[in-house]
């Protein structure tokens, strides 16, 4: 990281621990300035997703409903700019997001590949060091923690990585690997309890025990990308980011798994933030669905409000090109045309209007539009000029 | 867009004959691909679907004799491509034909991409090592083939590294580096898991574009059955390491012929409301281990189980363990028809109908016509 960029978020690091308002948490605006001043340019629809941000009323138990909020969170990535160049420029991954999970809640996150949702899933986790923004898990802010106090909690989050392979050490069996996270956290009194949470973990996931002593690489691929949801739900864990937990698997597993999510949800009231690229099962498994494009969210809203009546032209797109399993209907719908925009020069305005047929020239390729609802009280946000209302 | 399905009637580009590929494990040997038998024609795009652990990678990398030695090994079978018996050439000659004739797309884009260097690195020296083109001209490609896979700023993100890629673009630089060749035949396994449904588009029809200008033939493996159905000429589905069923692609969606497939095909959730079913007996097991869970739990969550939501319907059971078989038909525990004649003999693949085109629709049931 350059010392530029690394300085931002130690400044911002700095005010989210020492001066933030504690009803809104929201920065005050002298510490925006401070922010504004270090490098990254402070992002102007941030204010809009304020209501998101979680100062919601403690509800049931005194415990706040909201387990996870990020609070205009944001991760710029030095990098250069052309090969001759030795410019550093900042990629906006992610830009300024705000959005939370319930307890008990399934949040679906889609988007164009490569928009940033991976990032923002790991930032959530604190993964990914923010370069600016908040994330409240549980009423504490996680950016100011330092490493041994975040132990604790990781605990309680867990992430399912989208590339099984890489995340898994090859030098370890299946039983190790699930088991280590069991020893970490002290879940298992003798060997043996171990060894049978361990198998029964394996068998939720649709994996013979008897596969315990195989190392990965020994493995077909959706086979450890079951072995990586299997480690994740060892620790018993409140959150977790699933960042294309089933797209390795055939249907069949996929929808085991969908229901074993599903299971632990209704049962235990773990929440999800389920990242995935099929939208049929994002429909299926979400309460609520959040589209991203290019580092922001353009729009939000339940799964009916969502799925039934999008807003957001990009939004549009993404349920216009799901393929049909129907051969006698073959097509494919190429919908978004024109070449993808780029995270380190995003284009003026709403970033999607280079490619969008609804654009209103002057104000879309000028103007940022906010990130807000349509309709007062419906809670279904998105931000566009000229979205679908008819 | 139109997909070509040219019903060629020339020799097929590629023919796998009774492939067999066993690994050495602690367990003893375990035989992934078992009699694999199938064809690629020129222009055309078949597809292998099949429960994960099913064999498809194995297969894929059988053709390009890339199974990791010593424990795996091709024990049986041939496999022809436009003539040639790709087993019995030398190192050096499966070499060229590799990357050159045959392309892959590999199915964990991080396990083959190098993290060291750049991708535009690694895209070039791909195409230097089976085009005769200047270091500047294969830049100038790789960066058009990057533009074409949809990535942003391809002048410049070709100076990336992997790790600083989504995933879904670091499969797209594999995808591009696979084409930039040009190959007869691509082998794609699982090419568009990481894209979203947009992007995905585009690069299925930039294989279409290239099946119509090069007559190049595509092997798909591929969970999405949306895929399959856009895109597939005739499609094979694997079920512990065999070949169950094969048809047109049109013949499997309107008449599976194995149990499996049909099992498949009805896992899929449909995009509009899913109905509200009663939760299957799979469901309740799982329900059952996850009261146990929650009392082992304590009642930390407070959360009474609620079991409003609809479930999915799957295959229930698991794959049988492939070091201890049953006789007889492998599909036979998780069957809804299945009868004691299941247990006596593993049954054939066999013709039970045939496609438009009059080539075979083939099954390995022996109630194939009651399903
Ligand atoms: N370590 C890094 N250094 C530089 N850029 C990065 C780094 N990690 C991610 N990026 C960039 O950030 C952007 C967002 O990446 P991210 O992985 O979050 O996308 P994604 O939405 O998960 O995409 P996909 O659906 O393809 O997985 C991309 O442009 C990517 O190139
Ligand atoms: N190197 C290896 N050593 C031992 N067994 C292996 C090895 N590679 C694969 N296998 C086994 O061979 C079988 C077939 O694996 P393969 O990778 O072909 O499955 P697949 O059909 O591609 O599944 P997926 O859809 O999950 O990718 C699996 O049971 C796997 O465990
Ligand atoms: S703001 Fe304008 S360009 Fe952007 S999505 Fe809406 S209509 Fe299209
Ligand atoms: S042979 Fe019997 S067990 Fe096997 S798929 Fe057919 S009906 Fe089912
Ligand atoms: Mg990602
Ligand atoms: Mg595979």
């Amino acid at each position: 990281m350059t010392a530029e960029a690394e300085s931002g978020t130690k400044v911002l690091r700095m005010a989210a621990s020492t001066s933030e308002d504690p009803k809104t948490g929201a920065m005050s605006s002298s510490e925006k300035l401070k922010f504004q001043g270090s490098g990254a340019p402070y992002t102007s629809d941030r204010g809009a997703g304020g209501s998101e941000a979680p100062s919601e009323m403690p509800a049931e138990g005194g415990r706040p409903r909201t387990l996870i909020a990020t609070d205009g969170i944001g991760k710029y990535f030095p990098v250069r700019s052309g090969f001759f160049s030795r410019e550093q420029k900042l990629l906006r991954a992610v830009d300024g997001v705000s959005i939370r999970v319930r307890r008990g809640e399934t949040v679906g996150l889609v988007g164009e590949s490569g928009c940033g949702k991976s990032t923002l899933g790991r930032l959530m986790l604190r993964l990914v060091e923010p370069s600016f923004g908040r994330v409240v898990y549980d009423g504490r802010d996680l950016v100011p923690l330092s490493a041994a106090a975040l132990r604790p909690l990781r605990r309680k989050m867990q992430i399912i990585f989208q590339d099984p392979y890489s995340s898994l050490n090859p030098r370890m069996t299946v039983r190790a690997i699930v088991g280590e996270a069991i020893q970490i956290h002290k879940l298992a009194k003798t060997k043996r309890d171990e060894e049978d949470m361990v198998a029964s973990l394996l068998l939720k996931v649709g994996l013979r025990p008897d596969v315990m002593g195989r190392y990965p690489h020994e493995f077909s691929g959706g086979q450890r990308q079951r072995i990586g949801i299997a480690r994740a739900l060892a620790v018993q864990p409140e959150f977790i980011v699933c960042d294309e937990p089933i797209s390795a698997l055939d249907v069949s597993i996929q929808a085991q798994i969908v229901n074993l999510l599903m299971d632990l949800q209704d049962d235990l009231g773990v929440a999800f933030l389920f990242i995935s690229h099929d939208l049929r099962v994002v429909r299926h498994i979400s309460q609520r669905v959040a589209v991203m494009y290019l580092g922001k969210l353009v729009e939000q809203g339940t799964n009916d409000q969502l799925f039934d009546g999008p807003l957001h032209p990009y939004t549009r797109a993404l349920l216009a090109a799901v393929p049909t399993p129907d051969p006698e209907k073959k097509r494919l719908r190429i919908v978004v045309q024109g070449d993808a925009p780029s995270a380190i020069d995003p284009p003026e305005g709403c970033a999607f209007h280079p490619r969008c047929p609804r654009k209103v020239a002057g104000t879309c390729d000028k103007q940022v539009p906010q990130f807000a609802e349509v309709t007062h009280g419906t809670g279904h946000k998105v931000a566009c000029w000229n979205p679908h209302t008819e | 867009m139109s997909v070509s399905s040219s019903g060629s009637t020339t020799a097929p580009l590629l023919r796998v004959r009774d492939l067999v590929t066993t690994f050495r494990t602690e367990r003893g040997l375990l035989r992934a691909v078992d009699r694999v038998s199938f064809e690629v024609a020129e222009g055309a795009t078949l597809g292998i679907v099949g429960e994960s652990g099913c064999g498809k990678s194995v297969t894929a990398l059988s053709i390009l004799r890339l199974i990791p030695h010593p424990q795996g090994t091709i024990e049986r079978g041939t496999i022809e491509f436009r003539g040639k018996d790709l087993l019995g050439l030398s190192a050096r000659a499966m070499q060229d034909v590799r990357g050159n004739e045959i392309s892959m797309i590999f199915q964990e884009p991080m396990t083959s991409l190098n993290p060291v260097y750049s991708v535009g690195w690694q895209i070039v020296e791909a195409i230097r090592l089976h085009q005769k083109k200047s270091r500047g001209e294969a830049r100038e490609r790789a960066i058009e083939m990057l533009r074409l896979v949809g990535i942003p700023a391809p002048g410049s993100t070709i100076d990336a590294y992997p790790h600083q890629l989504s995933g879904g673009m670091r499969q797209r630089v594999m995808i591009a580096m696979a084409l930039s060749c040009e190959p007869n035949l691509l082998i794609a396994d699982e090419p568009t898991t990481a894209l979203d449904v947009t992007i995905q588009a585009q690069i299925l029809e930039l294989l279409s574009d290239l099946k119509t200008k090069l007559g190049m033939g595509v092997l798909l493996i591929t969970h999405d059955l949306g895929v399959v159905a856009s895109v597939c000429t005739d499609v094979v589905v694997m079920y512990a390491g065999q070949v169950v069923e094969r048809a047109s692609v049109e013949n499997l969606f309107a008449h599976p012929r194995h149990p499996y497939t049909r099992g498949l095909l009805r896992c899929l959730p449909t995009f509009d409301k899913v109905a509200l079913s009663e939760p299957a007996s799979a469901a309740r097991d799982t329900l059952l281990a996850g009261e146990a869970l929650a009392s082992s739990l304590g009642s930390e969550s407070g959360c009474a189980p609620k079991r409003t939501r609809p479930r999915l319907p799957v295959i229930e059971g698991l794959v049988p363990d492939l070091f201890a078989l049953p006789q007889g038909c492998r599909f036979q525990d998780r069957c809804p028809l299945a009868v004691a004649q299941c247990r006596d003999a593993e049954p054939e693949l066999l013709v039970v109908g045939e496609a438009r085109d009059g080539s075979p629709h083939l099954a390995r049931c022996i109630r194939a016509n009651e399903v």
